[in-house]
């Protein structure tokens, strides 16, 4: 009687419903988590505009949970358009890895925009492991030691083979949600709110009051300087910015 | 129910900032900030003086914050329970568990005003049980800082102040590089040398468990954050199989070494 409950809990019209009428509502598509073999990866942020450099750390998970040595990361980098910009593959992994992302490396771009990590292999030692590295973005200006942030939210998938892949794991509710951020920012000189469109569709959103739209993949950065309270309005079910503040020459980066 | 804490440290001061808010309603007025700390062997609960609230925020400045207290938000009545039985923490409610996370505000700060910030909370359930953590090093640290430091954070649920030991263990040689006395229910300072933060070295506690927060300084600037436990990298059901595999891994080590 459990296991039927909570399959008739898990299915997919069941979620819609919920999430239809907001009671309990499920964030995150529950189906993702039954794939076998596969790599889960944020919408980790990059930036290279104003001084910036970001700083890529990243853990050999294949190799760290299940001893496979013939691994390799996918990194796949899009603009605040969702531009495609370059695709790379790194064979030679330590336990704990790092890459900087500049404008070189981003082929002269100086811009912001998100990237995902997959974790690839064509080894069949593994057993129906899902995985997702949260992984830690360091933001540096001009030189600076940098601040580090980790991954926010799941938002993409590749099987550890390459043969599928997919999106849509951020669900979204009929109605529109609040979001309050739990923190001011009335002491800082400045503040900046990053957000990746975590769903796979157009995302519209409220900051106060304030229409924002974001298309698929693409990314925003919003000034709320000096705010007190800032109220994000959504059908979006998990939608948390990444938060810049800056006081003097120094600055912060956290998740909300 | 989140307990939150502070940094008290000789190379940085700290500020913490609860939200008298869950993230998708109005501030409470009922759930007061309240202070909790080993006293005479059982758990002390006490107000903090409302004046330190600022609008819909409490702000728990230096002068409140010492290594061994951590504050919660609470209704009176609902703390009159710990205060009748300061034996053992309980949970008093869940005006702290919501979707997405409830989040509080850390900041540490220096004299010359860089500052970094983290989120603070730790969960009621991390108090009830015992293990270890593992984390590597050298993802939240910096070779080149002046200075790194690892804070680590344990609130355990019996008002005890028992040591146990933090390993520096390089998982290719399966060598402990370094191993450091702790205690429960404090937050304990260890400073890190740059030999230590390396691709292949982890950190790995015996008994209890806890929150590493990591913290990097150069030229004032600070950079703060936590890691995240191994079984919230696995999202398949066998997460705790896979884990616990990989930390027997972790626990020969640190055996064979007592032997």
């Amino acid at each position: 009687m459990k296991l039927l409950i909570k399959r008739i809990a898990n299915s997919r019209s069941f979620i819609l419903f919920r999430n239809y009428i907001g009671f309990r509502p499920i964030i995150f598509n529950p189906s993702y988590k039954k794939l076998k073999n596969v790599s889960v990866s944020d919408a980790f942020p990059w930036r290279t505009d104003s001084g910036y450099v970001t700083i890529f750390r990243y853990a050999d998970l294949l190799q760290l949970f299940s001893k496979i040595e013939e691994s390799f990361v996918e990194l796949v980098f899009f603009t605040k358009d969702n531009r495609f910009i370059k695709k790379i593959e790194i064979t030679q992994l330590s336990f704990s890895n790092e890459i900087i992302i500049n404008n070189e490396f981003l082929n002269g771009i100086q811009e912001y925009g998100y990237f995902n990590i997959f974790h690839r292999t064509n080894s069949d030692a593994i057993n129906k492991l899902v995985i997702a590295n949260r992984c830690y973005i360091g933001f540096s200006i001009d030189g600076s030691p940098p601040s580090f942030v980790h991954g926010n939210s799941h938002v993409n998938f590749k099987s550890f083979d390459g043969e599928f892949s997919g999106s849509g794991i951020v669900l979204s509710s009929f109605f529109k949600n609040l979001y309050r951020i739990q923190n001011t920012f009335l002491e800082f000189d400045k503040s900046e709110l990053f957000f990746v469109n975590p769903t796979p569709s157009k995302l519209i959103f409220f900051i106060n009051n304030k229409k924002y739209i974001l298309n698929r993949g693409c990314s925003i950065l919003i000034d709320v300087s000096g705010k007190a309270n800032l109220s994000i309005r959504s059908k979006c079910l998990f939608l948390r910015p990444t938060i810049f503040n800056y006081k003097n020459q120094f600055f912060d980066v956290y998740h909300s | 129910m989140n307990f939150f804490f502070g940094i008290k440290s000789p190379h940085l001061n700290s500020k913490v900032t609860i939200p008298r808010f869950q993230n998708s309603s109005n501030p409470s007025k009922n759930h007061l900030l309240f202070e909790l700390q080993i006293i005479s062997d059982k758990w002390n609960i006490s107000n903090i003086d409302n004046k330190e609230s600022s609008g819909d925020f409490f702000i728990v400045n230096e002068n409140i914050i010492e290594k061994d207290n951590f504050f919660l938000l609470a209704t009176t009545d609902e703390v009159q329970k710990l205060i009748n039985n300061g034996d053992k923490l309980i949970d008093l409610n869940n005006f702290t568990n919501t979707i997405p996370s409830y989040r509080a505000n850390l900041q540490v700060l220096n004299s010359r005003g860089g500052f970094s910030s983290y989120q603070s909370e730790y969960p009621f359930s991390m108090t009830t049980k015992k293990g270890n953590i593992l984390s590597p090093i050298s993802s939240l640290l910096n070779k080149n800082a002046d200075i790194n430091i690892i804070f680590f954070k344990n609130i355990f649920q019996l008002p005890i102040q028992e040591k146990f030991s933090i390993f520096f263990i390089n998982i290719k040689t399966k060598k402990i590089l370094k191993k450091e006395r702790v205690i429960t229910n404090c937050l304990n300072e260890i400073i890190v040398d740059s030999t230590l933060i390396e691709p292949d070295i982890f950190l790995f506690t015996d008994k209890y468990i806890g929150v590493p927060i990591f913290c990097s300084i150069k030229n004032n600037y600070i950079s703060l954050e936590h890691t995240h436990p191994p079984h919230e990298y696995i999202i398949s059901e066998n997460k705790f199989k896979v884990v616990s595999q990989l930390k027997q891994e972790f626990n020969e080590i640190i055996n064979q070494t007592n032997c």
